[in-house]
């Protein structure tokens, strides 16, 4: 192992959470790389003493500097620290005010600057997406949802499907029937397109967002024991608490998931009883990525032979060859439902959220940079060129739009 | 410097200490009550995407509260519940913060909070040039870098965590956890100390084996 490699190493988070044993999936495979290579043990051995040496350290030296400041401020007389109240508010309120005043000043003269220089992408801009969506029912019937008139749209067997003033979609029970005892009739699917999202109610009250490019399909009515969904894309459900009337047990609810990342095409079961989490699983994505907000939910991969129990706030990801539990930021997993772009991520990554609420595509030029970390948020309903003169402001990307094409060049 | 516990305290434990405390005001029992809360707090409050400084600023609030008024708080029984409780209210300033919530973090695995057997073992054989060494660069190190150091190798928050609790790119976490460690490396290499260090981490290594075996 040479020095760039164990550098390396020491930047990654997956070998960090090892060598602290915070996360059992990091540790593990770790501890099987290791095997792999026993090699490189003894530098491996050598990176581990450092960081758990460095951490405690740290955090010792962090307590004794914090209990020294709360020491000082008890041995402060208490008419003082009443005193001081009032006049911190105030600088507090002016330090806030001058912080506004350069924020702001700076967002005017670096729009002023960003527009100037590349007015280019603005001539020919490209709108952002929005709600648009097709539904296909099981007799091959096509609605599109966008176009579709308020009110009833289909009448099928056991459910009617009507649209609200809102433009979602809900599902009626027909006669009163709270789901069948065998498998479903037919299967309905959801599509929208590259500029696309919808928001939809399924029949038993679950509520699913989609986003762009995204395919949803499920039974016409669920079955009354197992709630079953196969999702191709991005979306965020907000599963509903449902219990079979019979035996009063809570009736799962499963995503089927399949990515064609590999060639053994990825596919992954999520499944929950009732709970808020966010599906990853576009096919240009490297990975899948599962982040959970509220509940728990397992996922388990397509040969089962891992599987994986989430908490709140954190993410699963499924890789090529990862399969790991982490913290997640669970505002930008979701922040595309909330109609933003909050970009934590390599430039590539990013460019692929937009390239399909933009429906452009993306040209990296041999001077692209390649690993270029972003940071920052901004609306999804900005024209593309605002979102490429945000990502241009770090000065180490230029992107230029032409036609539907973006290109990427140093 | 070697004062790490051999036996890793949860907040329970600290019971005795709490008695002691609001009993006889004894500061050693309250320090290590503030020791022990003060990663818990950190993580929490990290965790859930307030600023450093003002998890900081509220941990020590709180404890200038319980110092100043030990004697109004004989009635807590459940000091563990109490502290969190009271923390999570002056971070959301309000009452925002539902009860189910607060009981969810009042047991968090200990896993996440304090470092394994394993971790305080490795720490705990270092010899001591390899210690002052480590405090050298600890030392050394602006405070703001400290504080992430301890996020990142201590608390094991994620670089997104660190970088929004802060309010610094990502980039700038990356930078200053490497700067860190290859000035250790730096100071290590120098001094040829690491010798010493690597052959306790092998007997640690093998015995760890052996004993999966």
């Amino acid at each position: 192992m040479d020095q760039t490699q164990s550098e390396n190493l020491l930047k990654d988070e997956s070998f960090i959470n090892y060598c602290l044993e915070k996360n059992e999936n990091d540790t593990l495979y770790w501890r099987n790389w290791i095997n792999d290579h026993p090699d490189a043990q003894p530098e491996i051995t050598k990176l581990k003493i450092h960081v758990i040496s460095l951490g405690i350290t740290a955090a010792q030296q962090q307590r004794e500097s914090q209990y020294l400041l709360l020491q000082q401020s008890i041995k402060r007389p208490y008419q003082n620290i009443k005193k001081l109240k009032p006049y911190h508010k105030f600088y507090y309120a002016a330090a806030c005010l001058l912080a506004f005043a350069i924020v702001g000043a700076c967002f005017i003269f670096a729009n002023k600057t960003a527009t100037s220089n590349y007015s280019t992408n603005k001539k020919h801009d490209v709108a952002p997406g929005g709600n648009n969506a097709v539904l296909l029912l099981a007799n091959g019937e096509k609605i599109n949802l966008t176009s579709a008139k308020t009110g009833l749209l289909a009448h099928q067997k056991e459910v009617s499907i009507f649209k609200n003033a809102d433009g979602q979609i809900l599902y009626k029970a027909n006669n009163q029937s709270n789901g069948v005892d065998g498998p479903s009739v037919g299967t309905n699917t959801i599509e929208t397109p590259a500029k696309g999202q919808y928001m939809v109610v399924l029949p038993d009250g679950t509520k699913v967002w989609l986003n762009a490019k995204t395919t949803l399909k499920y039974p016409e009515t669920f079955a009354k024991n197992s709630r079953e969904v196969e999702l191709n894309g991005e979306g965020y459900f907000e599963v509903a608490h449902l219990a079979d009337p019979k035996t009063g047990e809570r009736v799962r609810f499963t995503v089927k998931t399949i990515s064609a990342v590999n060639i053994n095409s990825k596919i992954q079961y999520i499944e929950v009883l009732g709970t808020h989490f966010n599906v990853n699983c576009y096919p240009d994505e490297p990975d899948a990525v599962t982040t959970l907000l509220e509940g728990s939910v397992k996922v388990t991969d397509g040969d089962q032979k891992r599987e994986a129990l989430l908490h709140p706030g954190q993410q699963l990801i499924n890789g090529d060859r990862s399969f790991n539990v982490v913290q997640a930021n669970t505002d930008a997993a979701i922040a595309w439902k909330n109609g933003e772009f909050v970009f934590h991520e390599d430039i590539s990554s990013a460019l692929r959220k937009i390239a399909r609420w933009y429906d452009v595509d993306v040209v990296y030029l041999p001077s692209a940079p390649q690993h270029l970390m972003l940071g920052g948020f901004i609306s999804r309903q900005n024209e593309l060129s605002e979102v490429l003169n945000l990502m241009e402001s770090t000065g180490k990307v230029h992107l230029k739009l032409e036609g539907r094409r973006v290109l990427v060049t140093e | 410097m070697n004062d790490w516990p051999d036996k890793i305290s949860r907040g329970s434990d600290l019971a005795s200490d709490w008695h002691t405390f609001l009993h006889q005001s004894s500061e050693p029992a309250f320090k290590r009550i503030y020791t022990h809360y003060y990663d818990y707090f950190s993580f929490i409050g990290n965790k859930r995407g307030f600023h450093a400084v003002l998890v900081q600023d509220t941990v020590n609030e709180i404890f200038l509260y319980i110092w100043e008024n030990s004697t109004r708080l004989m009635h807590v029984k459940n000091h563990h519940n109490y502290l969190i409780s009271s923390f999570l209210h002056k971070l959301y300033k309000d009452d925002s913060i539902k009860t189910e919530d607060i009981a969810a973090l009042t047991d968090l695995p200990e896993s996440l909070l304090v470092p394994s057997v394993e971790t305080v073992h490795i720490y705990n054989n270092n010899n001591a040039k390899y210690t002052q060494a480590l405090l050298n660069v600890v030392n050394q190190l602006p405070e703001r870098q400290r504080l992430m150091i301890y996020q990142k190798f201590y608390l094991g928050l994620s670089y997104n965590e660190i970088s929004e609790a802060n309010d610094v790119s990502v980039n700038t976490v990356y930078n200053t956890v490497y700067k860190a460690i290859s000035n250790l490396r730096a100071i290590i290499d120098d001094e040829d100390l690491l010798l010493f260090s690597l052959i306790s981490a092998f007997l640690i290594f093998f015995l760890f084996f052996f004993n999966k075996g």
